[in-house]
């Protein structure tokens, strides 16, 4: 960095331009805005005097040093600007190598941007929040579009800057973290473009102790002020950063302006219930320790019917950012802030990070009530475009206002896992209804039944062939057997059966509109054990209304099981219908069966009856899946 | 594969009984739900006239038919 020195013009005192790039320096002395007007400091010229800083808690300083990429840089200067939100901090990063840059921070983040060149952007009147365009080779989406303030600066400044100018901006997000400023001066048309990324603090300033630059943050109360309705104390725990905060007592909204007495926003009409964690309460998750630090109530109203939920804000000790605990029918969900640059449309649905997300609800909840204290200008009645996108245990939410659209990302916490959290003696709260995200019990069973109800498949194809490839279907018996006018009993010739096995007796006869019945028994010679049995062949056909129906078989079979080895003599009793006639249908009273005994015979109905038998409890567990799936979504818009 | 679920668990005890039991039953010639019915021949059927021939069986009379 280039250093170039200079008098004030409007004290005299001596200011630096610590970097080359530096354009405006802040008199430490009379707080002027000091602009060179060409490239080197021999012409300055005034541009306003700037206000005091507004403290906001920030672990960066101007001097602070760190690197990008293996360039090193220093903080050497910040702006600080307002949209009616609160102040935020702008950081001038000076490189080594002369190259500059911003350092924003919001929700325990730092965004680096450099200056692009300017493309052919449209007018700052024509942009809308959640315009998704291209630029450069990526695909950006706007997220945020306001004006804002000039409120104060110290140190250098890449750009001339009016103090209490109003300047516009468009902020902008994409894929793998990037993020960027549309900055369209004071005017309409664009002035500078600034892309970069979204990083984490120590990916920037790895060698930067921040918690000792950090000013403290207390999880008790620090600041004790009136309230202007009642009179109670009420005290703030970020009194840097508290925009809203309600009487302890009363429990009125209040606002906080720094260095001034609480005013009173909105006389409480509906008072919070007691909330499942106290504020001031901590727990541990994710590596950091959160304090709660509000409670805030919405609801919606759909079909004349209010759902109501809490939200609680909870701040990181460690990591500085900003959490919801949300809470309904008393399922809770931790709520982070996305990247929209990271959420992609997939017709009705949502992509983030490979996962697909589910159009769930679109609603305009409407906040109810509030406790504690917030930092940004919360009102009770504001109301917002909410709409949530599943994919369990994860839901993907997006808030739309006319300025702003903001994404979250839930992740389905059980009570248990909150009283866990936050160290409580028992469970927070009671479920009940299927929320949203809350992953479906029964889908890791489903999955792991239906997947071995496949192998188990496969496994019983290839049983079933081995058995009936090695079944050996033998011929043990065959015979014919004329009728005559009276019932004889036939006896077959002696036959063997060589090993222990199941047997088939078939029977074909030739009946027409007429039956067989065949009483028959399987002697073992050896043991005198009979098996014994009955048969039937049974065939009808005919014309009914000019339509040809049939029933019945010229054939049948009957199967006995488990029947020893031995020698076995076969008995068939056989009966038969000799009138041969069901109503007008004449038929033929049959004259002959032919009798066909096999061994060993392989039974696919067993089969069957096996894949039937392995595929039942698939079924019942895929059945209980999908009724807790209709109990989620009939909370949906897509109830059925 | 990792089975985690108590089902998962459960119905793989079950496969392995179906599947055991499908390849059991077709060994030893088990037929489910058959009508057969085992009884002892009285030993004086051989040596009676006509021996099984005119023995009384108990399956007699039959009730089917259109």
């Amino acid at each position: 960095m280039t250093s170039r020195t200079a008098n004030c013009p409007s004290c005299g005192a001596q200011v630096e331009f610590k970097a080359g790039s530096s354009l405006v320096t802040v008199c430490p002395y009379c707080s002027s805005a000091v602009g060179r007007v060409g490239g080197d400091v021999g012409e300055l010229e005034i541009l306003g005097k700037v206000a005091p800083l507004a403290a906001i808690g920030s672990p960066l300083h101007v001097g602070l040093s760190g690197t990008w990429k293996g360039r090193g840089f220093t903080l050497v200067g910040r702006l600080q600007l307002d949209y009616g939100q609160g102040p935020w901090n702008e950081w001038y990063a000076a490189f080594d190598d002369g190259d500059w840059g911003w350092v924003a921070e919001a929700q325990g983040k730092v965004y680096l941007t450099f200056p692009r060149p300017n493309a052919k952007l449209p007018p700052y009147a024509d942009w809308r929040v959640g315009v998704r365009f291209t630029f450069s080779t990526y695909t950006l989406v706007a997220v945020e579009r306001r004006r804002a303030r000039v409120v104060s600066a110290e140190g250098d400044l890449p750009t001339r800057v009016t103090p209490g100018a109003t300047v516009h901006y468009v902020d902008v997000e994409g894929p793998g973290g990037i993020f960027g400023t549309v900055d369209f001066g004071s005017g309409e048309a664009v002035e500078a473009v600034y892309l970069g990324h979204q990083l984490e603090y120590a990916e920037l300033f790895a060698g930067a102790d921040l918690s000792t630059t950090a000013p403290s943050e207390p999880a008790a109360l620090v600041v004790d002020l009136k309230c202007p309705q009642c009179g109670a104390t009420v005290g703030l725990r970020t009194p840097d950063e508290a925009l809203r905060v309600s009487c302890q007592q009363c429990e009125a909204v209040l606002g906080v302006e720094k260095g001034s007495p609480l005013f009173l926003l909105q006389a409480v009409k509906r008072k919070a219930p007691k909330p499942h964690l106290e504020l001031g309460s901590a727990g541990k998750y994710r590596g950091d320790k959160w304090t709660v630090y509000a409670q805030l109530g919405r609801s919606v109203m759909v079909d004349g019917v209010r759902y109501a939920w809490e939200e609680y804000l909870v701040r990181g000790e460690r990591s500085r950012a900003w959490r919801w605990l949300m809470v309904q029918n008393g399922h809770w969900s931790w709520v982070e802030p996305v990247s929209a640059g990271e959420v992609e449309s997939k017709g009705s649905a949502m992509g983030y990070k490979g996962r697909r997300y589910r159009h769930f609800q679109t609603s305009s909840p409407t906040v109810d009530y509030l406790r504690g204290e917030l930092y940004w200008k919360v009102a009770v009645g504001e109301r917002v475009t909410a709409t949530d996108y599943v994919c369990p245990p994860l839901v993907l939410s997006q808030e739309v206002s006319s300025d702003e659209t903001v994404w979250s990302l839930g992740t389905y916490l059980t009570p248990a896992e909150v009283q866990q959290i936050f160290g409580l003696p028992k469970a927070p709260t009671q479920t009940f209804g299927v929320a949203a995200n809350q992953p479906n019990p029964r889908a890791r069973g489903r999955a792991e039944v239906t997947r071995l109800a496949g192998f188990a498949s496969a496994a019983l194809v290839a049983l079933g062939l081995v058995m009936s490839a090695s079944s050996s279907n033998r011929v043990v018996y065959a015979g014919q057997h004329a009728l005559g006018t009276e019932p004889e009993v036939v006896l077959s010739e002696r036959f063997r059966l060589d090993e222990r096995g199941n047997v088939e007796v078939k029977v074909t006869s030739n009946v027409t509109n007429s039956w067989l019945y065949l009483a028959g028994a399987l002697i073992d010679e050896s043991t005198d054990k009979v098996q014994s049995f009955g048969v039937e062949v049974s065939y009808y056909y005919g014309n009914t209304g000019g339509e040809s129906w049939s029933e019945g078989s010229r054939s049948d079979s009957v199967f006995l099981g488990e029947i020893p080895a031995g020698d076995y003599v076969l008995r068939l009793e056989p009966q038969w219908d000799k009138a041969a006639a069901l109503g007008q249908f004449r038929g033929t009273p049959p004259t002959l069966y032919d009798v066909e005994v096999r061994s060993d015979v392989f039974l696919p109905s067993h089969w069957w009856l096996a894949l039937l038998a392995v595929w039942l409890l698939p079924l019942y567990t895929v059945i209980r899946y999908a009724m807790f799936e209709h109990t989620r979504w009939q909370e949906s818009d897509h109830a059925t | 594969m990792r089975l985690e679920s108590w089902t998962g668990r459960l119905y793989l005890v079950l496969v392995v009984f179906i599947l055991v039991g499908y390849a059991g039953c077709q060994v030893r010639g088990t037929v489910i739900a058959s009508a057969q019915e085992e009884m002892p021949l009285p030993p004086e059927v051989k040596s009676t006239r006509g021996g099984y021939r005119t023995h009384g069986f108990w399956i007699v009379g039959y009730q089917g038919g259109k």
